[in-house]
């Protein structure tokens, strides 16, 4: 009894695991809305099937650092490399010619993984 | 038939009863129907040996010439009850002979009981479990009480699922995994949500 109590404890706990998701933070010189009145983030898979693509409208803000969490909902997109684009905008356009770009990431089951992606002029 | 001519009739015949003698004249005259009546009559009364000898035989005589055979068996084993040697005359007829040899077989009635055996010796000293004044006690409470064992005893040849411990126990690893899951659930590590929210990948 005491063997099986313990083991179906376990099976809960497992199946009550923390949530597997992806911690984004853009960082970029810009100033919202002046600059940047939009921020496009997409997620794809290695397959190049679309894993998450959403606008974001700044107008009313936030600034930058903007920060994202993206959950996983199966177990599809974990331990598997996920290419993550951002892209800054003005009225639709990319603000500056270096105001995109990508990073791969993988998440770890149950844990939180943090991405930071500079938007800059930088090297 | 007289009560004189009987009672001189049953001196004639030694027999001191004078039913007896009635029943001996009604089956000389084999006036059977009225032989069995006189011999429960005599048997009634205080009779020797020899005059309730000669009643059961006269009864199992008349029994068997009114072919009633398991009566007539009866009353030769009353017969030989009183004497073990009896025999029938050599003038009965094959019929009263056979009766006769079935009771025989059967054996005697009306015989005392024989003694009853004795009783078995009794057990060794060193063989009889020694009992404290204090177990004869809580034996004789149990007793009383219409327990036949002890509740330890009681308890030890129980299934378990039918020892209350068994479901106290099991009543506490529900509520303990219940209280478990909760604080795990309420305690799920949620992703943050960013200024920008939160999303999901598909």
């Amino acid at each position: 009894v005491t063997r099986a109590t313990a083991l179906a404890l376990l099976l809960l706990l497992a199946g009550c695991g923390s949530e597997t998701a992806l911690w984004l933070r853009v960082e970029a010189p810009l100033v919202v809305p002046t600059a940047c009145d939009s921020i496009d983030v997409d997620v794809a898979r290695a397959d190049g099937t679309a894993a998450f693509g959403q606008s974001y409208d700044l107008t009313q803000g936030p600034q930058f650092p903007l920060t994202l969490s993206l959950v996983a909902q199966t177990n599809a997109d974990v331990s598997v490399p996920l290419t993550v684009t951002v892209a800054a905008l003005k009225a639709g356009a990319l603000v500056k010619p270096w105001a995109t770009k990508s990073a791969q990431v993988t998440l770890s089951g149950g844990q939180l993984t943090p991405l930071t992606i500079q938007l800059c002029e930088c090297p | 038939v007289t009560a004189g001519s009987l009672l001189v009739l049953a001196l004639l015949r030694g027999a001191a009863d004078p039913d007896l003698a009635a029943a001996e004249a009604a089956y000389d005259e084999a006036h059977y129907e009225e032989v069995l009546p006189a011999v429960r009559r005599a048997l009634q009364h205080l009779l020797t040996g020899a005059d309730k000898k000669r009643a059961f035989e006269l009864e199992a005589f008349t029994q068997a010439a009114f072919d009633e055979r398991n009566a007539s068996v009866e009353a030769f084993r009353q017969v030989l009850g009183l004497d073990p040697a009896y025999e029938p005359d050599a003038s009965a007829g094959p019929k009263v002979r056979a009766y006769w040899e079935h009771a025989r077989r059967l054996g005697p009635l009306g015989r005392p009981p024989p003694p009853p055996p004795p009783p078995p010796p009794a057990r060794a000293v060193q063989d009889v479990p020694r009992q404290t004044p204090v177990m004869t006690g809580i034996r004789d409470t149990r007793a009383t009480l219409g327990l036949s064992q002890t509740p330890g005893e009681r308890a030890h040849d129980e299934p378990l699922y039918q020892r209350w411990y068994f479901w106290a126990g099991a009543g506490a690893a529900a509520v303990a995994a219940a209280v478990v899951v909760g604080v795990a659930v309420m305690n799920k590590p949620q992703a943050p949500a960013g200024n920008l929210g939160t999303g999901a990948l598909k």
